[in-house]
């Protein structure tokens, strides 16, 4: 099944490809921007934040695609490519430059919205780069949320956990750690898992707080938790992955949900993210030893002797071969 | 100028990699259809029923459906036998789901990733072992065993490279003989 683009400039674009670029048929966008990977910024208050906008989620917001085709052509004078699938040598590569690494900056105070946080955890911080303009910024991770989730908090019974751990199918563990969930960059611990939620126990045998759970909590036709929180992406990763207005997604765990606007209810699960941060001028995270650029990219963007590049979340990025070190993040969309 | 058919299924040569162990690949070629999405190719492939299965009740075919590239480590029916069949009947609700996207998101990969891209990697490797990372932020060992591909999980589960990718317009399939996850 092909997803759905309904705007004429995308009809236009599938007419040469299937499967096009994210968001547009642009074949590359080189961007010196500095550190790639900005891919939050998490509203103020964003748990109390009403659901606003006209949002049209599963569809992508085509006028932006075509927008950024027509700027490719004007910036860069290399013609929009159709899927991005014709060869694109390396013309277009002009924008794509070696970027300043300002590292040091904290902009934190734009970012730092407190979450609701158990009392004995501290998320910890992630540095994110917001662009030439604003620096790194923190990114605190969500933490668990305070108290016991809404089944239980019904029941007041002073959020009391279940007598003994769910153990069924495939649960077979009195607790967990939070690596087995795909949830490694909380704090440590051990969490007892109920009904789509991990739940965390306080020193005196009650709930202390809680993790929904993607798929579990957190799954097709669920309300977002209110008191969850969420992360606002970027325009350049709402564009990739063709998230619509701010109002009609939420980003949690790495996780982008589809949601309605108007209810929050999920609507689907639209993209997983590694989270994981490319600097330039640092050396590349672990985990990116064997070449993995999309498909419509491999022409332009084959590894050498000279450079190698790697894939992760929405940006290509250009890394030394011999030091590892980042060496430009190029963008996948024109903007 | 080379132009690239995208209607066109391409059968490209059979691709096998049969283990020392001696397991027979659960599919023995590749398979190249780049105006499919690696949601649509999962769903087609026999010998994967329970991974496109996960996949769906576990509400990540969007994700597998979309632009953005993937690379889907699918462990095989017969992989599956060995995990633990009983436990997935048994498992229903929220429990089941949960469990199934833990499950499946430790399967999957940032871009696009052919066996060849791996065997390349390894070739390149100064000790014969590479890591990737996985959606589940927890990162997968590549290493040869035999003439097969060996890839093991953080948590010590491993399975062989079965052979025989699948590759989309959006990412890659890539069947594996076991399940890299230990309940």
């Amino acid at each position: 099944m092909i997803w759905k683009l309904t705007s004429a400039a995308a009809i236009a674009l599938m007419a040469s490809s299937a499967l096009a670029q994210p968001g547009n048929g642009g074949g590359g966008n080189g961007n010196g921007g500095g550190n790639g990977g900005n891919r939050a910024e998490r509203p103020a208050a964003a748990a109390a934040e009403p659901a606003r906008g006209n949002g049209n989620p599963g569809q992508r917001d085509q006028r932006s695609a075509a927008q950024a085709i027509g700027r490719a052509e004007a910036q860069t004078g290399n013609r929009a490519i159709p899927g991005g699938l014709e060869p694109r040598g390396n013309g277009n590569r002009g924008r794509e430059q070696q970027a300043d690494n300002r590292s040091g900056a904290s902009g934190a105070g734009r970012n730092a919205v407190e979450r609701l946080v158990g009392e004995q955890r501290r998320a910890p911080n992630r540095y994110v780069f917001d662009g030439p303009r604003n620096g790194r910024q923190v990114i605190n991770y969500p933490g668990s949320i305070n108290g016991c989730p809404p089944g239980l908090a019904a029941k007041h019974n002073g959020c009391q956990p279940p007598g003994q751990a769910r153990k069924t199918g495939y649960l077979v563990r009195d607790d967990y750690d939070l690596g087995w969930w795909g949830l490694p960059r909380y704090d440590g611990g051990r969490y007892r898992y109920d009904d789509g939620y991990l739940l965390r126990l306080g020193r005196d045998g009650n709930i202390a707080s809680f993790i929904p759970l993607l798929g579990g909590a957190l799954s097709v036709g669920n309300p977002w938790p209110s008191a969850y929180g969420y992360d606002q992406l970027t325009p350049y990763y709402s564009r990739y992955y063709g998230l619509g207005p701010v109002g009609s997604y939420r980003f949690a765990d790495n996780v982008v949900y589809r949601v309605d606007p108007e209810t929050s209810a999920i609507n689907s699960i639209a993209a997983l993210l590694t989270g994981d941060d490319f600097t330039v001028g640092q050396r590349m995270p672990a985990g990116y030893d064997v070449y993995n650029v999309p498909y419509t990219y491999r022409d332009q963007y084959a590894d050498s002797p000279d450079a190698s590049y790697r894939y992760s979340d929405g940006y290509i990025y250009q890394v030394d071969p011999q030091t590892q070190l980042v060496a430009s993040v190029i963008e996948l969309l024109t903007s | 100028m080379m132009h690239r058919k995208l209607a066109l299924a391409l059968a490209l040569p059979t691709l096998l990699l049969a283990g020392c162990n001696g397991d027979a690949p659960a599919v023995d070629e590749t398979q190249m259809e780049l105006d499919s999405t690696v949601a649509t190719l999962l769903n087609g492939q026999d010998e994967l029923s329970t991974t496109a299965g996960m996949i769906a009740e576990a509400g990540l075919a969007p994700v597998l459906d979309a632009a953005p590239s993937y690379t889907l480590l699918a462990p095989t029916d017969t992989g599956f036998t060995a995990f633990d069949t009983a436990a997935e009947d048994e498992a229903s609700g929220p429990d089941r789901t949960a469990v199934m996207a833990a499950l499946m998101r430790g399967h999957l990969l940032p871009g696009y990733v052919t066996l060849a891209d791996i065997e390349q990697a390894l070739d390149a490797s100064d000790n014969s072992s590479v890591t990737m990372q996985t959606m589940a932020e927890t990162p997968l060992t590549f290493t040869r065993e035999g003439d097969a591909v060996k890839v093991t999980a953080a948590d010590g589960a491993s399975a062989l490279l079965a052979g025989g990718d699948v590759s989309g317009g959006n990412g890659v399939i890539l069947p594996i003989d076991g399940v890299l996850k230990t309940l």
